[in-house]
């Protein structure tokens, strides 16, 4: 049996690896710049989708059909991003045969659309953070400004289809609500196909706390351990922990029974997160559910031992949930992930696409590495910056911080920036050991900051002159050598010869 | 070969000959001379392991390693990747400053700072910007990044067009 992973980069290979330890065949797609790329070359086989803009290949819902088809793939994973949270995926597949790795079609739909999804929570009882009906990309002027005097300021602006921080806006005061609207919505829908947006209250200063679930066709829904990811740049988590911090036995329960009954209110089967915010109060709201696969899954699966995308396709294929949800709200230790972009952290995190001449990955005890690309790969400038996750265990959160700096510091990545040196930076910030952060600390700790995040020694800025100098005194003569007709391979020829 | 250094707001002249024999070729004597203090000249012997993507320096004197990964960007620019931290070079950045001119007082060129697409001009020839103001928008990996202003003027020329791609440092805008 065949399963083709609808998606590319680290969550391409990380569902890779659970269809291999399960038995499973693989096929890949790829678009035209990932014809190389890792997901690609761990596969059974793979089958081009188009060029490379995702609205031409792995958004492209025919092209990802007819690949399954031709290599007689019975189920598609979509992964996260891309096709995963869009019904028409989901049921294109259901029509043509194949099993969607994920929710149905409908329950999709339903909980996918942020209002909709706000109005199953307040029906089974959890309460939702006040916000605004969804508004049209052109809708007009007078209309979203009278949207925003219902929710009041500051208020975010958020897409309908949105997540992962695309198409989201803090609007601290009406004069930035409309250009701020008209930027979302565009935000929107280029990366959605969706330009619909609606406006939700700000909580001040709240903790991003979520529940993990995974429901089977029996009806059988199991919650896990909450994740806290309420280091956040943009709205775009960049650390993620489980368990909270300083989170009360009894909350962790009432909000893995919200969820539940949530996820049961529309049928839901297979992984799925219910995200809440947390006031300074301690009272829960209800933010949104993701109905796929979470990035910052790993976290969970280190404290609870369970392999999360081992589940979706075996609850997929049928089986019935042997989970105890006893074990599984339990947490073992303290687990903490980083997600590493190609980013410049020392240019206000400016994407940093291309060729990735080394990494050096760390390992040891209670350190988990999950990869896209690796030496010699493109970072291609068409895609999320995402290439790498750090996740560390430790027996405590103590323990856990420990590991995250040693591992921090062995990790390289030579070729593109990476983030790396911010997280080694962070996880020494007082704030981020206290665990006393909101989802709003990161983005007032880096405003206005100036200085790298890394300071070079003085030998450290010697060394860097010596290199340059001595790498454009080699490229000098590497130009001379080979205009005077000497080829550097002969060169080589003779070196090897004299060996 | 001497060039200049500029990196991390620090500047360094750099000599290097060679003094390698037939059997052992490269290895090279290095002058580090800083530019704010030339009597603080370093002298030091190196031996040149060069790597697919940067070098490894060994100090003759102490065996002392220098594990950089180096990478040529475009107009004199180098990344200089050490353990631990990531630094940009650029190799006599003066001297390439000042025959060309594009220096002169008053002009801003507003380049792109990665690869990407023009999504949005927000402004057009002959428009007066203010210091700050976002003039154009670049779209990569999915986000949106506004460029703006660093000095208030007036804009000279628009380079591109929107929907255009445009790799990095490629001119996009001109203001004086």
């Amino acid at each position: 049996m065949k399963v083709l992973v609808a998606n590319r980069g680290e969550i391409a290979v990380r569902i890779i690896r659970a269809c291999r330890a399960l038995g499973l065949g693989v096929v890949a797609v790829y678009s035209d710049c990932d014809r190389g790329a890792l997901h690609v070359r761990l596969a059974d086989e793979a089958h081009r989708l188009g060029p490379a803009p995702s609205t031409e290949s792995y958004l492209r819902i025919d092209a990802i059909i007819d690949a399954a088809r031709r290599s007689g793939a019975s189920l598609v994973h979509p992964g996260y991003g891309f096709l995963a949270e869009n019904p028409a995926f989901a049921d294109a597949c259901r029509q043509a045969g194949l099993t969607f790795v994920g929710p149905s079609a409908d329950a999709i739909a339903r909980m996918g659309g942020k209002t909709a999804a706000r109005e199953i929570a307040l029906g089974v009882g959890v309460p939702v953070v006040p916000g605004t009906p969804p508004f049209e990309a052109d809708a007009p002027e007078a209309e979203i400004v009278a949207a925003a005097e219902t929710v009041g300021y500051p208020l975010l602006i958020k897409a309908v289809a949105g997540g992962g921080g695309k198409g989201m806006r803090t609007v601290e005061w009406p004069g930035q609500l409309v250009d701020a609207a008209r930027r979302a919505a565009s935000e929107a829908q280029s990366a959605f196909g969706d330009g619909r947006c609606y406006m939700e209250r700000r909580l001040v200063e709240p903790r991003h706390v979520e529940i993990q679930l995974i429901g089977d066709h029996a009806g059988r829904i199991v919650p896990f351990v909450e994740r806290e990811c309420s280091i956040q740049r943009r709205h775009q988590k960049v650390v993620e922990e489980s368990p909270a911090v300083a989170l009360p036995h009894e909350t962790r329960h009432a909000m893995a029974d919200a969820a539940v009954r949530i996820a049961r209110a529309v049928g839901y089967t297979n992984a799925g997160t219910i995200e809440f915010l947390v006031d300074r109060d301690g009272s829960f709201y209800f933010l949104e559910m993701n109905t796929r696969l979470q990035v910052e899954h790993p976290v969970t699966e280190a404290v609870t031992g369970v392999d999360l995308v081992q589940w979706q396709l075996r609850v997929a294929l049928g089986e019935q949930l042997t989970l105890d949800p006893a074990r599984t709200l339990e947490p073992r230790g303290h687990a903490i992930e980083c997600r590493v972009y190609a980013e410049d952290p020392d240019r206000g995190f400016l994407p940093s696409p291309g060729l990735v001449t080394s990494v050096t990955v760390p390992s040891g005890p209670g350190v988990r590495d999950d990869r896209g690309v690796t030496d010699g790969d493109d970072v291609p400038v068409y895609y999320d910056p995402l290439i790498a996750k750090l996740t560390v265990w430790g027996e405590t959160r103590g323990a856990a911080i420990a590991r995250l700096r040693q591992a921090l510091d062995e990790y390289r990545v030579t070729g593109v920036h990476t983030t790396l040196p911010f997280f080694r930076w962070l996880v020494r910030q007082p704030a981020f050991v206290a665990g006393a952060v909101s989802t709003t600390y990161l983005d007032g700790v880096l405003a206005g900051r100036r200085e790298p995040f890394v300071q070079p020694t003085e030998q450290q800025l010697r060394d860097a002159a010596i290199a340059a100098a001595v790498a454009a005194w080699r490229a000098r003569a590497d130009t001379r050598t080979t205009s005077s007709g000497t080829s550097r391979w002969l060169l080589a020829a003779r070196k090897e010869q004299l060996r | 070969m001497t060039v200049d250094v500029e990196v991390g707001g620090r500047a360094f002249r750099v000599s290097l000959t060679r003094v390698g024999t037939a059997d052992a070729p490269d290895v090279v004597r290095i002058v580090l001379q800083p530019l704010d203090d030339p009597d603080a000249a370093d002298t030091r012997t190196m031996h040149v392991e060069p790597r697919a993507h940067g070098l490894t320096l060994i100090d003759t004197s102490d065996d002392r390693v220098i594990d950089a990964a180096v990478l040529a960007r475009p107009h004199g620019h180098w990344l200089v990747q050490l353990p631990g931290v990531d630094l940009s070079a650029t190799i006599d950045g003066r001297r390439r400053r000042e025959p060309g001119g594009t220096a002169a007082s008053g002009e801003q060129r507003i380049t792109a700072p990665m690869p990407g697409r023009v999504l949005r001009l927000l402004v057009a020839v002959g428009d007066t910007v203010a210091a700050g103001q976002a003039v154009v928008v670049i779209e990569a990996m999915k986000m949106e990044n506004a460029l703006t202003a660093e000095a208030a003027g007036v804009v000279r020329e628009i380079a591109v067009e929107e929907g255009m791609s445009v790799e990095a440092g490629r001119l996009l805008l001109r203001i004086e």
